[in-house]
């Protein structure tokens, strides 16, 4: 056990004093800080009001155009008269007549750079709701009051557990599925590509053969994964500990900007929902409450306990599994394509996740939640959907019994191929 | 009888690398393996390390077969070197002490004082990366005998060194002996091997 200790003490500080383990601690809160920070900054420093010339010879759109704070609409009595009085960066939005009253085409001229797809997306959404509002009052004789009345009404889909008449939020949970098993794949890769790494490093530098004769090699082995799982955890809190700071830096030092971005985006969703053409529930403040309540109703502390499971026993399966294939690779050009072999059964559920969130109770997701190779990202997938106790009990029971075995097999290789 | 090798056979392949060899080392002798390149002197090391398993005969210790918790009382300087380019001398050779039994401040004490003896005073906290190969040599062969082993077994260990150095190694190699020391060496260096040792084994 002593030796154990001194083993596991010696690996965990040589990788802690890696820059590459620092730098990477470091780059992770900062880019999702960035990632965080950058739409809101973008939209308070970037957003420019476009000026759209419109030169409508249908008579259908001119002066109903609503100017937004992304775009102001000016009327133009003709296209040449609108390109003489165009900008540098100004649209001319040009809307041609046709024989059959109702408009088929609308054309965005633009001179400099194009207009990004929002725009587009603002000026086309407006007119198709005022080619349907005409065609309702014109051809069918309706009153703007009564489809307005019409737009502002709808039918929303709640998707709920018929015992408890919870929201089921299946958006959301297949988004947490995805995100998890992403995450567990790439984790269960990495740290134990770090494991086969070491392993390499003490065969070719010899230091396997003066290793050899003081400890077990099963020692050896223990030390440098429960050394790298210790790395894991200590990066992972890192990480968590800087993003929230950073993200509470960027956010105390500048309180203002955040609070109008939330305002903003609540007004704009106000504001659009009466030229929409159809009833829109997925506007961005709803997507964040359902979100928000989606998140809250998938008991995130047991996701992060049923993750920290799998990943632990995911870890000791194929860390061991890496470890034993570096016993057996004498050269490094053949640890890529290998790795890859061994990695393949948690690529396999990544590649069918989309098709096993939509059935997540069926039989395949349950058959790869079963077997040990493809549990840990398999589980994931599934777990915000619900899993039954019986199949995580199995499952990680199975995925035991195959890590210790794994974990068995990679001493017993490691011991007979230590020494190259 | 500290070390006795009885009746050892060994193969790779359809290769026969040691046959029926037997011999023994007391404490405080020396024994030279000599032979050609590939007539197994290496592999006859790694058996009494217990880096490899013979397929016939046995190796035994101080009257009983070789255990592991033996390898304690063993130090072993392989032909090729085996350090952590990154990790400094002294930190290194610290950690391979304490695998073999030392508490911290034992070691670091023996270890300060072969450092000193071969001259290394310096080299402490150097990387072992940064060290000539001659350097390398001599901090290998302080963690070695740093934990006073009862045997040790050397592998070529003066190879790459210079004429000064070899004369300081055989110094030290033959004051650990008449302390007791029991030394198995394997070598090409004949001058060596006859001013070291008390008999030879061929292979």
């Amino acid at each position: 056990m002593r030796r154990l200790l001194i083993i596991l003490a010696r690996e965990y500080r040589m990788r802690l004093r890696r820059p590459s383990f620092w730098v990477l601690t470091i780059l992770v809160p900062l880019v999702l800080a960035v990632l965080y920070a950058l739409p809101v900054i973008a939209a308070q420093k970037g957003m420019r009001q476009a000026t759209v010339l419109v030169v409508d010879q249908t008579g259908l759109f001119d002066g109903a155009l609503v100017s937004t704070d992304e775009v102001h609409f000016h009327s133009m009595p003709s296209l040449d008269y609108a390109r003489q009085q165009a900008a540098k960066d100004d649209l001319i939005l040009f809307i041609p007549a046709r024989e059959t009253t109702i408009p088929r085409d609308a054309f965005l001229y633009h001179t400099g750079s194009s207009p990004s797809l929002s725009l587009q997306n603002t000026v086309n959404q407006q007119l198709q709701t005022l080619l349907h509002h005409a065609i309702l009052e014109d051809v069918y004789q309706v009153e703007p009051s009564v489809y307005h009345s019409v737009e502002s009404t709808g039918i929303r889909l709640h998707t709920q557990d018929g015992a408890t008449g919870h929201e089921s939020h299946v958006r959301v949970k297949t988004v947490v599925g995805m995100v998890l098993a992403v995450l567990m794949v790439l984790a269960l890769l990495l740290f134990g590509v770090e494991v086969m790494r070491s392993v390499q490093e003490e065969r070719q530098n010899r230091v396997a053969e003066v290793l050899g004769t003081s400890v077990r090699p099963v020692q050896l082995l223990v030390g440098k994964v429960v050394s790298v799982a210790l790395v894991a955890v200590t990066q992972l809190v890192l990480w968590i500990v800087l993003t929230t700071l950073c993200i509470k830096g960027i956010q105390a030092s500048a309180p203002d900007m955040f609070a109008e971005a939330r305002a903003q985006q609540e007004a704009r969703s106000l504001a659009t929902k009466g030229t929409e053409a159809t009833v829109q529930y997925d506007t961005p403040v709803q997507l964040v409450d359902e979100t928000v309540e989606g998140l809250t109703a998938i008991r995130l502390p047991v996701v992060a306990a049923v993750f920290l499971l799998y990943f632990l026993l995911g870890y000791l399966l194929y860390g061991a599994l890496l470890a034993a294939l570096a016993t057996r690779l004498d050269d490094d050009a053949d640890a890529l394509p290998w790795t890859l072999l061994v990695g393949s059964p948690l690529a396999v559920v990544l590649i069918l996740a989309t098709f096993l969130v939509r059935s997540a109770s069926g039989t395949l997701a349950t058959w790869l939640t079963l077997v040990p190779f493809t549990s840990p990202a398999a589980a994931l997938l599934r777990l915000p959907f619900g899993l039954p106790a019986w199949q995580v009990t199995l499952s990680a029971a199975l995925l035991l019994a195959t890590a210790a075995l794994a974990a068995w097999m990679a001493a017993r290789s490691y011991r007979s191929h230590l020494i190259r | 009888m500290l070390l006795q090798v009885e009746h050892l056979g060994k193969s790779f392949g359809d290769h026969r690398v040691l046959d029926d060899l037997s011999f023994s080392v007391a404490a405080g002798e020396a024994v030279a393996l000599l032979g050609a390149n590939g007539a197994g002197k290496t592999t006859l090391l790694r058996i009494v390390t217990r880096l490899i398993e013979p397929d016939s005969g046995c190796v035994r210790f101080d009257g009983h077969l070789l255990q592991q918790d033996d390898l304690r009382y063993i130090g072993y300087l392989p032909e090729e070197r085996g350090l952590y380019r990154r990790m400094k001398a002294g930190e290194q050779a610290l950690y391979f002490a304490r695998l073999k039994g030392m508490d911290k401040a034992d070691a670091e004490q023996q270890l300060r004082q072969w450092f000193a003896r071969l001259g290394m005073e310096g080299w402490w906290d150097r990387p072992a990366g940064k060290l000539s190969k001659g350097m390398q040599q001599k901090l290998q062969l302080a963690v070695t005998v740093a934990h006073r082993p009862k045997l040790l077994i050397l592998d070529e260990p003066f190879s790459g060194l210079d004429s000064e150095n070899s004369a300081l190694l055989r110094h030290e190699l033959l004051n650990l002996k008449q302390a007791g020391t029991a030394i198995l060496l394997s070598t090409h260096n004949l001058q060596a091997a006859d001013e070291l040792c008390d008999k030879t084994v061929k292979l």
